[in-house]
């Protein structure tokens, strides 16, 4: 197993490498001159190029890149000017509010999505079933940033019954003591329960907001891969020797039947992570996705740069810590 | 006859029974058929918008803005008074034309691609999949956002950044289309008799491996427009005042919290009917095109 993920960490280092290569090409399409941007169009010549020469933008490409690298493997991800603090920094306040927000979200498409795609199944034509697949279809056509502004128009603006899309607490409440940087933890490991409750209220919308696609998709593969195999033979075998059927179900068709909806789980990763950055604008969630509208807004490129690299590095370790739950579940499956 | 000319392929052989089934089956298929309805009503309000729409998509009226919906505006107004139903009909323009373009630069870039790679197998396979790898291991969202960004906003971005993020998917389909439809004995006959490489490819094994293609061009279109409205809405892509659905629901998204639901409401609709139009289509033409799809359903 240990020599497994080795190799496959080892098989991944040249897509690294692609990945690397592709941010840094594109941010040497910008078609703005970085060093006019960070001085200012106003800036005399000299002043520019001295930033050039700072930025090592006067050396030859293949230098640049290799700097750049450099720089990466050193955690040095540049500053972004619009906030004056290095990227990393950012990053690091901003990261538990997008954990949060992002666990939250899969922990409601799960716990909603599964049950929904094996009871679909297992009621086959009923009207459930149909209920799910229209929620499916619909669900993965709705534009996220189009069902968050309806959720906050009906849940605050029409029935106030939840609060203002502003942040993950309100603003006469402290936050918890910072423990894991999750306020949802934090305040029932401290157990300052007003804090709990706000940050809950707070965090409802943006997390179903997020969850809607992957719960669609979730629900609708697990409702596919269940029918499949509850037409095995071993199923048939299971009712045969008397075995209740919700035993049947969960017991010998779930594992099964879990596959399939767990890779694409791992693939709605990169979902999420794009989605994160639409919510967060969307609720003013203070996390990484919003920093990173910031950015764009502010035509910051350091870090929607590192971001895409980021994400396509954890994208690739989701998958591959997936591939290693497969045998987890399927026992036959193993690792040479 | 020459023998680039003799054509050995089973597509050139007509099959009249067989498109027969073809279109019995997608006419019993009731969710395409409603699909292929709504492609058909946003496509037809793209062509004839400037016929049809009650007011010019550009034109503010700063006396009638922020107005529900009403008589004069079925759909209400904007915060500049702009007509929000002759905004969504000039929208339709723009969103499927940018997936149309961003479908097209995907196709025609991944699917030789994936031919070449499978084809000719060796390094040069190796490396251009190896590459097509690289580029899925990004989220398509974050990929389309960092092109976009390097680019400067506006429509060309944002087509290019969604051709872009579609390429290796339809690299993978014909990669895997062109393996095995090579090992057939159609593909070896050609080749025995003399046929060039370019030929098999492009008359032999690409008429082959069309409908899957197909099936995954038309749920792509659905998943362009939703991308390209993306980045409007981010501010990537299409710039106001031009009418873009995406750029549309960004302007009126402070309003929301007064309670002006329209500005954002129908725009949205407009984006998911026309998505839901192409995954119905796309996924009714799947089921009719796999026969093993279309018994375990």
């Amino acid at each position: 197993m240990a020599g497994y993920i080795m190799r496959r960490l080892l098989y991944m280092i040249p897509g690294f490498i692609g990945i690397i290569l592709i941010t840094f090409v594109l941010s040497r399409v910008l078609p703005g001159d970085p060093a006019v941007m960070i001085a200012g169009e106003q800036a005399p010549p000299d002043v520019v190029a001295k930033i050039r020469v700072d930025l090592g933008l006067d050396q030859p490409i293949y230098i640049q890149f290799m700097d750049y690298a450099k720089k990466l493997f050193q955690g040095d991800f540049g500053i972004a000017w619009h906030t004056g603090h290095t990227v990393l920094q950012d990053f690091a306040s901003r990261f538990p509010a997008t954990i949060e927000l992002t666990l939250s979200s899969i922990f409601i498409a799960i716990l909603v999505a599964i049950p929904v795609g094996i009871i679909a199944a297992v009621k086959k034509e009923s009207i459930l079933d149909h209920i799910s697949r229209i929620f499916s279809l619909i669900g993965a056509c709705v534009p996220l940033f189009w069902l968050g502004l309806m959720l906050i128009f009906l849940f605050y603006s029409k029935w106030d019954i939840l609060p203002a899309p502003m942040g993950r607490i309100s603003e006469g409440i402290n936050p918890p003591t910072s423990i894991t940087g999750l306020y949802l933890l934090d305040s029932l490991l401290s157990g300052d329960m007003i804090a709990f409750k706000d940050s809950l209220m707070h965090l409802i919308l943006p997390a179903i907001c997020l969850s809607t696609g992957t719960m669609a998709i979730i629900a609708r593969m697990m409702r596919s891969s269940m029918l499949e195999v509850i037409g095995q033979d071993y199923i048939r075998t299971a009712r045969a020797k008397g075995m209740r059927e919700s035993q049947v179900i969960m017991k010998h068709a779930l594992s099964n039947a879990f596959i399939p909806t767990l890779t694409l789980l791992g693939l709605q990763f990169g979902f999420l992570i794009g989605g994160a950055v639409i919510t967060e604008t969307i609720f003013s969630w203070p996390g990484v996705g919003g920093y990173i509208t910031d950015s764009i807004l502010s035509t910051d490129y350091a870090p929607i740069q590192a971001f895409t690299l980021i994400s396509a590095i954890v994208f690739s370790l989701v998958n591959l810590i997936v591939d290693l739950l497969y045998g987890v579940l399927d026992p036959r499956i193993r690792y040479e | 006859m020459s023998a680039a000319e003799v054509s050995l392929s089973p597509v050139s052989v007509k099959n009249k029974k067989k498109k027969k089934t073809f279109f019995t089956l997608m006419l019993r298929n009731r969710l395409a058929l409603i699909g292929l309805f709504f492609i058909i009503i946003w496509t037809l309000f793209a062509l004839v918008a400037p016929f049809i729409a009650p007011h010019s998509p550009t034109e503010t009226d700063t006396i009638s803005k922020l107005q529900g919906p009403t008589a004069a505006h079925w759909l209400g107004t904007d915060n500049y008074g702009r007509d929000i139903l002759s905004r969504i009909l000039y929208g339709a323009r723009i969103s499927i034309w940018t997936g149309l373009i961003g479908v097209g630069i995907s196709f025609l870039i991944g699917v030789p691609l994936g031919a070449i790679a499978a084809f000719y197998g060796g390094k040069i396979g190796d490396f251009i999949m190896r590459c097509m790898d690289v580029l899925l291991a990004f989220p398509s969202l974050i990929l389309a956002m960092a092109i976009a960004a390097s680019l400067g906003p506006g429509l060309t971005s944002a087509m290019i950044a969604v051709g872009i993020v579609g390429i290796p998917e339809f690299a993978r389909l014909m990669y895997g289309q062109t393996i095995t439809l090579k090992e057939k004995e159609f593909v070896e006959a050609s080749k025995a008799i003399g046929v060039k490489d370019t030929t098999i490819l492009f008359r032999h094994i690409f008429p082959n491996a069309l409908g899957p293609i197909l099936v995954h061009a038309t749920l792509s279109m659905g998943f362009a427009i939703l991308v390209a409205s993306s980045l409007s809405f981010l501010g990537l892509g299409i710039q106001p005042p031009t009418p873009e659905w995406g750029a549309m629901i960004s302007e009126g998204r402070e309003y929301i919290i007064t309670g002006q639901w329209w500005l954002v409401t129908f725009p949205g609709l407009a984006i998911a009917t026309s998505i839901l139009g192409f995954n119905l289509l796309g996924d009714g033409l799947r089921d009719v095109l796999d026969p093993r799809l279309r018994s375990s359903k």
